[in-house]
Order: structure tokens, then C-alpha cells, then sequence
């Protein structure tokens, strides 16, 4: 009876929510790749922006935004599941979604910056700055709309 | 420019200012427009009706119901009317038949008294 009504809950709200849901998975899949995969931030020059936040945190830098990107995916497809589902009786979904996706932006926002600087001073390739850039402004339009429905309740 | 060490904190201050601007932006078109017009989900099936989603289905099967009834009423009307009047030239006659018969026994009534006087 509650995986019937979760199953329609979230399907009433997918077309909606569908870039929400796709970027939840694009991140949990980063995070995931981060966690398992030992120094993958070595791997590219595109990644300084990434390594210079995590020289504050006590871990190594794949774990620390491994363990960012998995946290911030895993909240926002509770908040996604309970918007679709349990908004009657969980009324702050609006609002795990607007700061999940604030964060969700400021992952893609380094991403972005990494890639324009390893661009312009480090010889790497450009198509990936207007990809992160198209997937940042579709985080901040998620965001927009998640503080809209924080309003209204 | 690029090579600047304070580049990814200028721009990250920068950015972080921008997702506020676009939240507070959100914040204040949300409380511009009324909760019907945006943000909420109304599934394609569902027609809201006096501020309730009700299924379109059910609301089709309503309205074809309503119109076959209307559709039978008006068939039916003349019908129903030549009845009525029929029941009522019936009831008329019934009337005129009892009529009839209490003017009878009345007459039956003031004869056999009349009869029942003459003998005394």
C-alpha cells in the first residue's frame, strides 16, 4: 500500500521534477565514482577548484566531495520523494529541496570554474565549461522553483 | 587573471551572491502569484472543479449521465403530459359518475318517504 502510493506520488510529480531527479542521480553517481575511485581527482587539471576547497576538510579531497556529492543527492530524492508523496504530513520538502539544490550548484559552480581555468591558463579542452554551465543553471531554476513553492505554504 | 590564487574564492563569493539574488528572486514570485496559477502540480487527467482535483473521467461519465436524463425528460415530456390529462378527464368522469349516482339515491331517498307519508 505505501510503495503503491510512493510509486504514484512520485510519478504524479515527475514531469515537473524530472531535472531534479536526473541531477540527484548525475550526482550520487560523481559522489559514488569519488568515493570508490583512489586519487580521481589526479587525474585531470580540470579539478583545482574541488582539491582548493577540500585542502579545509580533514579528509582527502575525493572523499570530502565524494561524501558532499553523495549527502546532498541522498536529500534531495528524500525531500523529492516526500514532495511527491508525504507533503501533508512533511511540509519542509520545499525547503530541503531549495538547499540542496543551492548546494548542488555550488558542486557544479567548481566544476565549471575548474574546467574555465584549466581553459584559459592549462591547455584543457572548453566543451565541458557550457555542459557544467547548463547543468548549474538548471540547479538554479530548480532552486528558483523550490523557493517559489516555500511561499506558497 | 586565471593564475590569480584568489581567483576561486573571489568568483565563489560571487557565485554564492547570485543563488542567493535567484532564491530571494523566487521568494518574491512566489508570494506575487497566487498558489493556482503556478508551481503546483495538476496531473493532465484532472479537472479542478470549485478549488478540488476531481478525476476528468468520472466528470465526463457525470455530464453524459445528466444529458441522457435531460435527453429522456424531453423525449418523454409529451408523453407524460397526455397522461396527465388523461388521469384528469378520468377523475372529471369518476366525479360525474358519483354525481350521478348520490342525485339517484336521493331522489330513491325523497321518494320512499313521500310513499311512507301517503300511507299514514
Amino acid at each position: 500500500m505505501v510503495v503503491a502510493r510512493i510509486i504514484t506520488g512520485i510519478a504524479s510529480h515527475f514531469p515537473i521534477r524530472v531535472s531534479e531527479w536526473v541531477l540527484s542521480y548525475m550526482l550520487a553517481g560523481i559522489g559514488l565514482g569519488l568515493c570508490l575511485i583512489p586519487n580521481a581527482l589526479d587525474a585531470s587539471a580540470s579539478y583545482q577548484a574541488l582539491i582548493y576547497f577540500a585542502q579545509f576538510s580533514p579528509w582527502t579531497p575525493e572523499y570530502t566531495w565524494g561524501l558532499a556529492c553523495l549527502s546532498v543527492a541522498t536529500v534531495r530524492i528524500i525531500a523529492l520523494t516526500i514532495n511527491g508523496t508525504f507533503k501533508e504530513h512533511f511540509r519542509y520538502s520545499p525547503h530541503l529541496r531549495g538547499l540542496a539544490s543551492l548546494a548542488a550548484c555550488f558542486i557544479w559552480g567548481q566544476m565549471v570554474l575548474g574546467y574555465l581555468i584549466a581553459f584559459t591558463s592549462l591547455g584543457g579542452g572548453w566543451t565541458a565549461v557550457p555542459v557544467y554551465m547548463g547543468i548549474m543553471s538548471l540547479d538554479a531554476w530548480n532552486m528558483f522553483r523550490a523557493w517559489t513553492d516555500i511561499t506558497k505554504r | 587573471m586565471w593564475d590569480s590564487p584568489n581567483l576561486i574564492p573571489i568568483v565563489n563569493v560571487l557565485g554564492l551572491g547570485l543563488l542567493g539574488a535567484i532564491a530571494a528572486l523566487g521568494h518574491w514570485w512566489g508570494k506575487k502569484r497566487p498558489p493556482e496559477t503556478m508551481g503546483q502540480y495538476s496531473p493532465v487527467n484532472m479537472t479542478k472543479i470549485d478549488g478540488a482535483l476531481v478525476d476528468s473521467a468520472s466528470v465526463k461519465v457525470l455530464a453524459a449521465s445528466i444529458e441522457a436524463v435531460g435527453l429522456q425528460i424531453v423525449a418523454t415530456g409529451p408523453g407524460v403530459e397526455r397522461r396527465h390529462a388523461e388521469i384528469i378527464a378520468m377523475a372529471d368522469r369518476f366525479i360525474d359518475a358519483i354525481d350521478n349516482h348520490a342525485r339517484v339515491i336521493q331522489a330513491n331517498t325523497d321518494e320512499s318517504k313521500e310513499q311512507r307519508w301517503s300511507k299514514k
